[in-house]
């Protein structure tokens, strides 16, 4: 059962209940109210009559020396037959026999005072009045009986309105509370096929917020939970495709060698090859052996750097950029590029092995861009308490595109030149990984044909 | 021997393969780039063209459908594992594919099959004074007939096929007897004595130590 029905239910079953238990007490007392009434104003007309008849009593007693049944008869049936016409009926006792009777149905008197009660006889309601006349006629005892058929009539009545009325505002409450309920929790659906569709995996779907309430409230948060939901989920699906992709990749990079590797010494084990052949063969096995192994170097400093945590001290950037040129060396002069520097005293904290590995890649990719004869030029400096290295060269550059993915492992902006020049594709990665680590910010800016300027921002001193 | 034409990116496997078709007694020519190809293709013609997919410039999928009206035939040498790349490489009209990494003898084998369902004419094998006729099932030595039986034409074919290639016993055994013959390697050995013997190839066939035979042929 859905919540609109439960309450609608409950709530249209406790007003029938509040609603008909009032009527019902209302139509009851105002039942009583009316007796008691009629009552009275049968008690004061047996009142009236009582009074009438004790004076013909007393005033015939005198003309009269027996009270006999004929005479009292004779005294009373005046009065009878007058109030018969307005549905009153009068008996009288003597002595407790009774002496007359003005109606053929008759309540038998309780046996002494005075009485007033109703009652019903043959299906007609009567009020019954009964009192001794006084003395000294208290021996003789006046009963009064009116018709008070009106009185059950104005019940019946009203019961029967109240029934109507009850019915009608039944019906009118139950199309409102109906239209209420449905309004009301019109939100919640709103906000179960949101989160049904999001279920199924839209994960972009959001629910309508209206108004402050509860509702409003409630939707708000579960947007604000479905964002993070929906970040988690692209955060993860980012995290598994790079994962997928660096395999793939990884797949990629070391068919080639070892395909080289195989295919030359199948032919060195099977083939009918010349000496300088031979020579060949056996360059390309070590060289593609090298490959491999400088990749797997690079990917153990790339893991290296994910599970382990650094220890940060003071570098002398000047020492490091020393040392790097020592090692940078012989590539530097192989293409005939000049390097200058401004450095100066300049130091950050970091992990002095990293910073070197940093500089060394960042060099490194720099000759490879640079055409022969060309020109590397390394700056640091201090701008807005960061320390800033930049790398600047004027190589072949890249496209904006490829920009953004050029950190990514394996990825080579000129595919064919850069596995000539026996990169592994992953200097990039590994300069953005130690940037990580050391909470700086990398910064690529480069234009095709001209050049590349990477920029590595330091936040720490 | 036929022109064949190498389209690969990577220089070492390029050079590889390169080495491979020379033993086998084609010419090659080497290509790193995809859009220089078909200049290549039209100006030389070559006889078979083996197309790496992933190029430089030009995909060979789309090489391919440029070469396909020539008729010339076509291997595709793919590192993609994936079966659709196959299935869309031999539905563009390639001949077959290979799968990097291969082995020589896999390379040979598969452009000997496409040069023979492509070819007309017999092959006729030329060594010394030595003339192998493969349709007619002749062999000639200095111009008279040399009486072979089949399992040795059937095994002179083999070595033909894979010359400058050394192969098992075992692979000999499976080409020439077939993958249920439970013969020992020494069959072979007693067949390849044999074959030395009447056509006078001693010097030729070789005796690759710990290994098998090998056919050398001068390039």
């Amino acid at each position: 059962m859905k919540f609109w029905q439960k309450a609608f239910f409950i709530t249209l079953i406790l007003f029938l209940i509040a609603f008909d238990s009032l009527g019902y007490i209302l139509l009851e007392r105002s039942f009583s109210l009316n007796r008691e009434n009629a009552i009275q104003a049968a008690q004061s007309e047996h009142r009236i009559i009582a009074r009438s008849v004790y004076e013909r009593i007393n005033y015939s007693s005198g003309l009269y020396t027996e009270l006999n049944a004929d005479n009292l008869k004779g005294i009373v049936a005046p009065y009878a037959s007058y109030y018969s016409g307005q549905g009153g009926y009068i008996a009288l006792y003597q002595n407790g026999n009774i002496v007359f009777n003005s109606s053929a149905v008759f309540s038998p008197p309780s046996a002494q005072g005075e009485e007033a009660r109703t009652d019903e006889v043959e299906d007609v309601l009567y009020c019954v009045i009964g009192n001794d006349l006084p003395q000294p006629l208290e021996n003789l005892r006046l009963i009064y009986m009116k018709d008070a058929s009106a009185l059950r009539d104005f019940k019946s009545s009203m019961t029967h309105s109240f029934i109507v009325i009850s019915i009608v505002i039944s019906l009118i409450l139950s199309i409102t509370l109906l239209f209420l309920l449905v309004r009301l929790t019109g939100p919640f659906r709103v906000l179960n096929a949101a989160a049904v569709s999001i279920a199924q995996g839209d994960y972009g779907n959001r629910a309508p917020v209206a108004g402050g309430d509860e509702i409003g409230q409630f939707a708000h948060s579960f947007n604000v939970m479905a964002d993070k939901v929906q970040k988690h989920v692209e955060e993860l699906s980012n995290v598994s495709e790079s994962k997928e992709r660096f395999i793939n990749n990884l797949a990629h990079e070391t068919r080639t060698p070892i395909t080289a590797i195989v295919g030359y010494a199948e032919l060195l084990k099977i083939g009918n090859i010349s000496s300088e052949e031979r020579e060949k063969a056996i360059n390309y096995i070590i060289g593609q052996s090298r490959r491999i192994q400088n990749m797997a170097c690079k990917l153990n400093e790339l893991a290296r750097m994910s599970h382990g945590s650094i220890e940060k001290k003071t570098v002398n950037i000047g020492k490091i950029f020393s040392n790097v040129c020592a090692t940078c060396k012989t590539q530097l002069e192989e293409k005939h590029i000049a390097l200058s520097q401004e450095i100066g005293s300049a130091a950050i904290m970091g992990d002095a092995e990293l910073m070197e590995s940093l500089l060394q890649n960042l060099i490194e990719n720099a000759v490879k861009a640079s055409v022969d004869g060309g020109k590397i030029d390394v700056q640091v400096y201090s701008e807005n308490n960061e320390t800033i290295i930049a790398v600047t060269d004027c190589g072949k550059g890249m496209e904006k595109r490829e920009i953004s993915k050029i950190t990514e492992p394996f990825y080579r902006a000129d595919k064919s030149r850069s596995r000539a020049d026996g990169g592994a594709g992953l200097g990039l990665a590994i300069c953005a990984r130690i940037c990580e680590t050391h909470n700086a910010r990398l910064e690529i800016e480069s234009e095709l044909g001209t050049g590349t300027k990477i920029k590595i921002h330091f936040t720490t001193p | 021997m036929a022109a064949i034409l190498i389209v690969e990116d990577e220089i070492p496997i390029a050079d590889l393969i390169e080495l491979q078709i020379k033993l086998a007694g084609h010419t090659a020519e080497v290509l790193h780039r995809g859009d220089t190809v078909m200049d290549c293709v039209l100006g030389k013609r070559p006889d078979i063209i083996l197309l790496d997919v992933m190029l430089p410039g030009r995909d060979g999928f789309s090489i391919m459908q440029d070469i396909r009206p020539l008729g010339i035939p076509v291997i595709f040498l793919t590192a993609k594992e994936r079966l659709e790349d196959r299935v869309t490489g031999l539905k563009l009209g390639a001949d077959d594919y290979i799968m990097k990494p291969f082995a020589a003898v896999e390379l040979t084998a598969r452009i000997e099959a496409v040069l023979r369902r492509c070819r007309k004419c017999a092959e006729i094998f030329q060594l010394g004074d030595i003339e192998v006729r493969q349709e007619e099932h002749i062999v000639l030595r200095g111009g008279e007939n040399v009486e072979l039986t089949a399992r040795e034409f059937d095994l002179l074919r083999i070595l033909i096929e894979n010359k400058n290639l050394a192969l098992t016993r075992d692979k000999l055994l499976e080409l020439v007897w077939g993958f249920d013959y439970m013969g020992e390697t020494r069959t072979v050995d007693v067949h390849i004595q044999r074959l030395r013997k009447k056509l006078g190839l001693e010097e030729n066939i070789k005796t690759v130590f710990k290994y098998g035979y090998r056919l050398d042929v001068p390039r």
